[in-house]
């Protein structure tokens, strides 16, 4: 449970100095009221699919035709395709159309199942979420024609216990050995040693059997994540599969000349009859890497030659664009538009503003509207007043502070709180990257929180160390914005890192360093439930005493637009914010 | 630096010739005329700039700015508006939902002339005026510190020679082989850090000292060079012989011999400098780590009106038109300068 949302946040960020093309207006902005048109997926319910929602092949997708190269343009090179070690949405997004994993998910319009990849179903478990048995389908091969077997999952999973790569998702390796200091149990395949029977049990070439440590109903989801991707023992070629991963999806690399190019051509040993969710429609993925943000734009705006068949992996425009979005309806037509796993908020220091009366005059003195102009209002998502995504399983939203009050906040209403807690003055330092949303941000919330009668201080961070220095203990900080996302639809990748007191330490996640024992003991007790659905009302009830706390400000659920160029069909977004590239094709 | 304004040829071509004072030697002094007038050489190069219409018209753009830049609070005053207000986000019906101006050309009125700020909702008017103090202030004193420095130090090198030029020219070579512009981004931040308590906001005075101190560590190489190279010849020269021999000490010949013959050079880098540092503060602002919000600060202003170019053009005619006037009348006014003083040059 590392730096998840933090990392993929991080990537996905950054979009601070976005920028996009030209067609100069100057017929004036406008006052039209589609501008705040709702983004289309309101809620992307998760539900766990079936065996027979596993069965491949794929359902064609509308119109599609085969052949035909797609252009990916990506602000960043990619850092970790090792499916185990990539981590951050562009890069998981690439991984999963390379390696395929146990389980994955499928995303028809709205709706998010949870569907066995190269398992026949999402797993079954005997005895309440401690024993997950996996059997895998028919007619699995490698890029090279060799098949994929039980033990080369296993082996896949023995590698991710290699301490050094920690950088990836760590749920299985903690979760098998029932401890977060996972490489003490067992140092990864490296030492020569294999992972007993009684953690990863391989019966045949076609079962695989994980016995946890205690029961996981979640098991299903984590198993969607990099880590059970197949790995051939003799293929491994540890640090170089992170550059180069050994595929079993529909594609296949090519070449990569690392912060260059990425060039995927079709798989010829991929069975699409095996294949649930995966097409195989263009010929060639042609990744373009270290592209800024505006340039994106620019260019995808622009369509010319190549570029009309490209489209951002991404990278999310900003309020400039959202104008541009705004007024050129053939553009509209081709941006994406829904929200992804991300909850936005300002986080509280709640280790320096210890009254939580402060707090909540904070939270209501807090101009909601006027900060999110700087990132094109609506457009960068809808506010959001619980720390649950929307694409959380259960969220529901219940009565908060925020009902009644003016969407700008209510200054003398603070003040008056302010007042009747005797801390007129507080002095609170508002952290901030360099970045022209964040500064832009600043401004409303300086004057406004100032207006209510805090001393208000601002404080600048670079954007390379912005989650170190909010992330200290001793952070000079009072109040910064965060984001995260769930690394899978449940609650449980939420509020364990984020307000749970033993994640209150230097780097953990738990920014608002908050601390409750009530609530992690009440954490405790929701993760033993191992009903997924039963669990997720128990989340959204914990959401709700958690707010009651005001740890941090709720600011918005984010919102993805991302463009796609003209002959771009298929395009829509996956469960991680970017553009999902299993149903791209050319038209 | 070779933009050659349009001047009015001073010797042969001249569009009237035989007016008594255009003929001039190529020493710079009145050859005679019908009548015999005594002038010195500062009255010549007056003359000289006063007839180079580019000059003139340079300067008095230059003088405007000036004016504006000192006149800013009165500006703010008669016109109602302040540069720090988000009008857009406290009055309803400037800015759309998504944060741009809903009146045409970037909000435009009678309100406000020069419209309003996207997403912020600032007035424009005001932050390009006040912008400019930020600019110029920057800028004028980096370029005093920079000349008296670099001044100082290139007579040193160039009169002293020896172990004292060899030290001051590789520290020169070291300045110069520096990549200044990454050194900024890299220190800045650590500057600002050594003196402001990571709990309070850093000072705008601050700010601005750090960035001064920054520009001014690379900017005295350029004219220490230049004056090092023009006293190397000079201190051979017979007068400065003579005032040895008549027992002159260091500092006697450095100010009182050498550096009359400088100010011609001196002010010419000068003026070559201050849009030079104009642009360099708006380059810094531009990659974040020059003055930060809420500064108003032209470098930022058209940053950001790049980045909004196809939706909100105006926002980045304002504050682009002014810079590209403002560098340009500076850049020609510093041509006309030297042509004044020193005609020879570059004919």
């Amino acid at each position: 449970m590392t730096s998840t949302g933090k990392r993929r946040f991080v990537a996905l960020f950054a979009v601070g100095a976005l920028a996009a093309s030209a067609s100069a207006c100057s017929s004036g902005g406008g006052d039209k009221k589609d501008n705040t048109a709702k983004p289309s997926a309101k809620t992307a319910s998760v539900v766990i699919g079936t065996a027979a929602d596993s069965k491949g092949p794929a359902a064609e997708v509308p119109g599609a035709k085969k052949g035909g190269v797609a252009g990916v343009l990506n602000r960043t090179g990619f850092s970790h395709l090792d499916p185990g070690r990539a981590y951050v949405s562009n890069l998981m997004t690439v991984s999963e159309l390379i390696s395929r994993r146990l389980t994955t998910y499928k995303r028809e319009g709205d709706k998010t199942t949870l569907v066995g990849d190269l398992a026949t179903d999402t797993g079954t478990t005997t005895d309440g979420g401690k024993t997950w048995k996996y059997t895998l389908k028919d007619n699995l091969k490698y890029e090279d024609g060799t098949p994929i077997v039980a033990a080369d999952v296993k082996y896949g999973v023995e590698r991710m216990f290699n301490k050094a790569w920690n950088e990836g998702p760590v749920w299985i390796q903690g979760w098998l050995t029932g401890s977060d200091k996972y490489w003490e149990a067992y140092p990864g395949p490296y030492e020569g040693a294999e992972l007993p029977n009684d953690k990863i049990e391989v019966p045949d070439a076609k079962t695989i059997i994980f016995h946890l440590a205690s029961p996981q109903g979640d098991f299903p989801f984590a198993a969607a994540m990099g880590t059970t991707a197949p790995m051939p023992k003799s293929k491994d070629t540890k640090e170089q599969i992170d550059t180069k991963p050994f595929a079993s999806g529909p594609y296949k690399i090519t070449t990569h000349e690392p912060d260059k190019q990425l060039i995927l051509d079709k798989n010829p040993n991929w069975d699409p009859a095996s294949d649930s969710v995966r097409h195989q429609y263009v010929d060639q993925f042609k990744f373009e890497m270290g592209i800024p943000g505006a340039t994106q734009f620019q260019r995808l705006t622009a369509a010319a030659g190549s570029d009309a068949a490209a489209f951002t992996l991404n990278e999310r425009p900003d309020a400039n664009f959202a104008q541009q979005i705004a007024t050129d309806p053939a553009l509209k037509n081709r941006v994406t538009d829904g929200i992804g796993p991300y909850a936005n908020r300002f986080d509280i220091n709640n280790l320096r503003i210890t009254d939580v009366n402060v707090r909540k005059a904070m939270a209501i003195a807090f101009p909601r509207q006027s900060a999110r102009l700087a990132e094109g209002g609506p457009t960068a998502g809808d506010f959001s007043t619980t720390i649950a995504s929307p694409t959380q399983l259960g969220y529901a939203p219940y009565k908060s502070l925020f009902d009644g009050l003016p969407p700008d906040g209510d200054q003398a209403k603070a003040k008056q709180m302010l007042e009747a807690a005797g801390k007129v003055g507080q002095k609170v330092v508002l952290c901030i990257n360099t970045t022209k949303v964040q500064q832009e941000r600043a401004l409303p919330i300086m004057d406004m929180l100032g207006k209510a009668g805090f001393q208000m201080e601002r404080k600048e961070i670079s954007d390379k160390e912005y989650y170190d220095v909010i992330g200290k203990l001793d952070t000079p900080c009072d109040l910064y914005w965060a984001g995260w996302g769930a690394d899978w639809p449940t609650g449980s990748t939420v509020y364990t890192p984020v307000y749970d007191s033993r994640q209150v330490l230097d780097n953990g996640q738990n920014y608002a360093k908050y601390k409750n024992p009530a609530v992690d003991a009440e954490i405790d007790r929701i993760l033993k439930i191992t009903d997924t659905n039963a669990q997720a009302v128990e989340w959204m009830k914990l959401d709700e005493k958690i707010m009651q706390d005001v740890p941090s400000i709720p600011y918005i659920y984010q919102r993805h637009r991302l463009v796609y160029g003209p002959q771009i069909g298929g395009a829509a977004l996956n469960s991680k914010g970017a553009i999902d590239l299993n149903n791209i094709f050319i038209k | 630096m070779t933009m050659q304004p349009q001047l009015v040829p001073e010797a042969g071509g001249s569009p009237n010739p035989g007016t008594p004072d255009s003929p001039l030697s190529e020493a710079g002094v009145a050859a005679a005329p019908q009548e015999v007038v005594g002038r010195s050489p500062g009255q010549l190069a007056w003359r000289r700039f006063r007839k180079d219409r580019s000059g003139v018209i340079s300067a008095s753009i230059v003088i405007f700015f000036f004016l504006i830049a000192f006149a800013a609070p009165l500006i703010e005053k008669l016109y109602g508006k302040d540069p720090y207000t988000r009008y857009g986000q406290i009055h309803p019906g400037l800015l759309n939902e998504v944060g741009a101006p809903i009146a045409p050309n970037g909000g435009i009125s009678g309100e406000h002339w020069f419209g309003i700020e996207p997403a912020v909702g600032r007035d424009v008017l005001m932050q390009l005026v006040y912008g400019i103090r930020t600019s110029l202030l920057l800028a004028v004193v980096v370029v005093i510190i920079v000349t008296v420095v670099g001044t100082i130090l290139g007579i040193t090198a160039g009169y002293l020679g020896g172990k004292v030029d060899y030290v001051i020219s590789r520290v020169i070579d070291t300045l110069l082989a520096m990549p200044s512009q990454l050194f900024f981004i890299a220190f800045t931040p650590i500057v600002l850090a050594l003196f402001v308590s990571e709990r309070e906001t850093t000072p705008t005075m601050l700010r601005a000292t750090a960035l001064i101190i920054v520009l001014s560590l690379f900017g005295w190489t350029r004219i220490a060079r230049i004056l090092r190279g023009q006293v190397l010849s000079m201190r051979e020269r017979e007068y400065i012989e003579a005032a040895k021999v008549s027992g002159a000490g260091s500092g006697r010949i450095i100010f009182k011999e050498l550096l009359p013959n400088l100010w011609t050079p001196i002010l010419i880098v000068a003026t070559l400098d201050l849009p030079t540092y104009v642009t360099t503060e708006a380059a810094l602002s531009f990659l974040g780590v020059g003055m930060t919000e809420p500064t108003p600060d032209w470098g930022r202003m058209i940053n950001k009106g790049f980045e909004g170019m196809q939706s909100d053009v105006t926002y980045l005619a304002f504050p682009a038109i002014a810079m590209v006037i403002f560098v340009l009348a500076f850049n020609l006014l510093g041509d006309s300068v030297r042509d004044a003083l020193d005609p020879k040059s570059n004919r």
